[in-house]
């Protein structure tokens, strides 16, 4: 702990605390013939070190009083740091090698592409065997095949990433075409189920309105027990489609 | 059938000069309920509020609500300002006639008008950007009539672009993808619906709906209460409240004890265990009187494994013990395997959402 800094003091890295501005602060200036009338005959003096020196060791007995209390909490939170810490470690590490792999491939990819496709001028220079050439029609027509995937794939996302609002469907089948959605083992009972949901609702509406044509509403039913019947619905739906 | 308009329109108001623009499509899964309704959608809302729909009495509530039409929660906290329809209560529009429901002739209109408002209201908590297509699939119980499908398509008109019902326990069973040899019990506040999977869509052979369920075990708490308890001052509310937070069906040491006022109005402990677990119990002989039904007329190779794969879904399923005391009373039959769903009170929702998710837009043109 210091006094503010003389002038002329370097004042960087210093802890400024005006200590005598404090003590005329909490202080009352009184005149020394004051205190000799009200009977005060000796006073107690307190040099500016003496204050000082008192500062630091109030100080420092609250500061070990508050280590002492928060030593077991402070080693807790030291612990789940270094955990965190770690974690991060490794996620970090993962990411980078991830990285490092998606680059690997990428060169391993570049180094790949000229040997299969070389440039025009180049392919002229080479002077292929007949054999090679049509090595190099397959090789690309492969290349038309990927590119055109990629085209696909990059308009997919696109549509994604600029859709304010999507369809499931939507996202499903570009997902589908990502092959990043999963495969669903009951697709195909699913497919067939809503089938079967849309025919009914279908017959759902129909007979309704036959029902309301016939004045049975739910006010008036005549027959209580009209059930909704998927193959009923669906039956009657097809005898009266076909008449 | 054609529609209105989408909800879209409805909720942003847009000018009439402005033509509509159809731009992306929003799913709603909903399961009516005769006492909450719970919806899902697409984008992610989710959302549980009370079936109640209520008017202001008079010009003083009318002011102090600041609203003419009052829905959800809100109209339950003030229920006693509003003039209130829970317009699927014991069953209306959903599986009986308006005969059975015991509901006034007079008063069927406004039952009518406050499902509508109903599913507006619900259907508004999803947030439709504007010129959005709504798409929506409602539960039903399982053996709803046609007259009262109609009645629940209707309730939709001028909501959704398209709508498609399907039975409540289906929803449920497809949320969960529980396609085969799977028994749905599905534990609502009027009905309890009860269905068959097995591997193709529920025919109404696969499917029993029973006439007790939440409200017909609240009825019976209500009346032991009052029997036992006679200077105990309640009401059917409080009963219900006591049952989602205390009940248990099971022999455990746990007490329900509440606190309400007595006859002079002083606030007393009652204990009311024994009232709240007699009426819990009196629903299960009918569910398992139901299942075995359903599992005595199926394929007798599968039924074992049926009983294995016994689904609760609903609030009512909630209710504490009641999966191991359907297991005890399945013993008789050879014993079966009981399970809750994740979410009771969204499972419904959550299957219909996921089936109007996986429907091909095609069939929701076609379905009008």
């Amino acid at each position: 702990m210091r006094f503010l800094p003389l002038p002329g003091e370097p004042t960087a890295g210093i802890q400024r605390i005006d200590v005598e501005g404090m003590i005329r602060q909490a202080s009352t200036r009184v005149r020394v013939d004051h205190l000799v009338k009200t009977g005060k005959k000796y006073i107690h003096l307190l040099s500016r070190a003496i204050v000082d020196d008192l500062i630091n060791r109030s100080v420092r007995t609250i500061v070990d009083k508050h280590r002492l209390a928060t030593g077991p909490r402070t080693a807790g939170i030291e612990e789940e740091s270094r955990t965190e810490f770690e974690e991060l470690l490794l996620q970090y590490q993962q990411t980078t090698d991830a990285t490092s792999a998606v680059e690997h491939s990428r060169r391993m990819i570049e180094q790949e592409l000229p040997k299969e496709s070389p440039p025009a001028n180049d392919r002229t220079a080479l002077a292929p065997s007949p054999g090679g050439v049509r090595e190099i029609a397959i090789l690309q027509k492969r290349m038309e095949k990927l590119l055109a995937h990629v085209a696909t794939m990059e308009a997919a996302l696109k549509t994604l990433s600029t859709a304010k609002t999507f369809s499931n469907q939507q996202v499903q089948n570009l997902l589908r075409e990502l092959g990043l959605a999963q495969e669903d083992k009951n697709f195909e009972k699913k497919k067939e189920m809503l089938k079967i949901v849309l025919d009914t609702n279908q017959g759902i509406r129909q007979k309704a309105r036959e029902l309301a044509a016939r004045g049975i509403t739910l006010e008036a039913p005549e027959e209580r027990a009209v059930f909704t019947d998927a193959a009923e619905s669906l039956s009657d739906a097809c005898s009266r489609s076909s008449v | 059938m054609t529609y209105g308009s989408s909800l879209a329109p409805h909720v942003d108001r847009p000018s009439e000069a402005e033509p509509p623009v159809r731009a992306g499509v929003l799913y709603v899964g909903m399961d009516l309920g005769c006492y909450k309704t719970s919806v899902a959608a697409t984008n992610g809302t989710r959302e549980i509020v009370h079936s109640i729909v209520g008017w202001p009495k008079d010009p003083v509530s009318r002011k102090m609500l600041g609203k003419d039409i009052v829905f959800g929660n809100e109209a339950y906290r003030h229920r006693l300002a509003l003039d209130t329809v829970r317009p699927f209560e014991r069953g209306a529009l959903k599986y009986v006639d308006d005969a059975a429901t015991g509901i006034p002739k007079e008063k069927l209109g406004r039952y009518k008008l406050a499902a509508r408002e109903l599913v507006h209201y619900v259907a508004s908590l999803c947030r439709p950007p504007r010129g959005t297509l709504v798409y929506g699939v409602i539960g039903s119980p399982a053996r709803a009539s046609i007259l009262n499908k109609q009645a629940l398509i209707d309730a939709c008109k001028g909501t959704f672009e398209s709508v498609m019902i399907v039975s409540e326990p289906f929803a449920v069973a497809y949320g969960m993808n529980q396609f085969e040899d799977t028994l749905v019990v599905d534990i609502g506040a009027g009905t309890t619906d009860l269905c068959r999977m097995h591997g193709a869509i529920p025919s109404d052979e696969d499917q029993i709906t029973i006439p007790k369920a939440g409200d017909y075990i609240d009825d019976c708490a209500f009346k032991l209460i009052k029997e036992r308890h006679p200077s105990a001052q309640f009401t059917i509310n409080m009963v219900r409240d006591a049952k989602e937070r205390l009940s248990f069906v099971n022999d455990v040491d746990d007490k329900a004890m509440v606190t309400w006022p007595n006859r002079e109005g002083r606030p007393t402990s009652f204990d009311i265990t024994a009232e709240l677990k007699e009426a819990c119990r009196k629903i299960v002989p009918d569910i398992v009187e139901g299942l075995r039904e359903l599992v005595s007329s199926f394929d007798a190779e599968f039924q074992r494994r049926m009983l294995q794969n016994v689904i609760l879904a609903g609030g009512g399923s909630q209710l504490r013990g009641l999966d191991r005391l359907i297991e005890e009373d399945l013993k008789q039959y050879g014993g079966g395997k009981v399970v809750k769903v994740h979410e009771p009170d969204y499972a419904g929702a959550n299957g219909a959402l996921k089936l109007a998710a996986d429907m091909p837009e095609e069939y929701w043109k076609a379905v009008n």
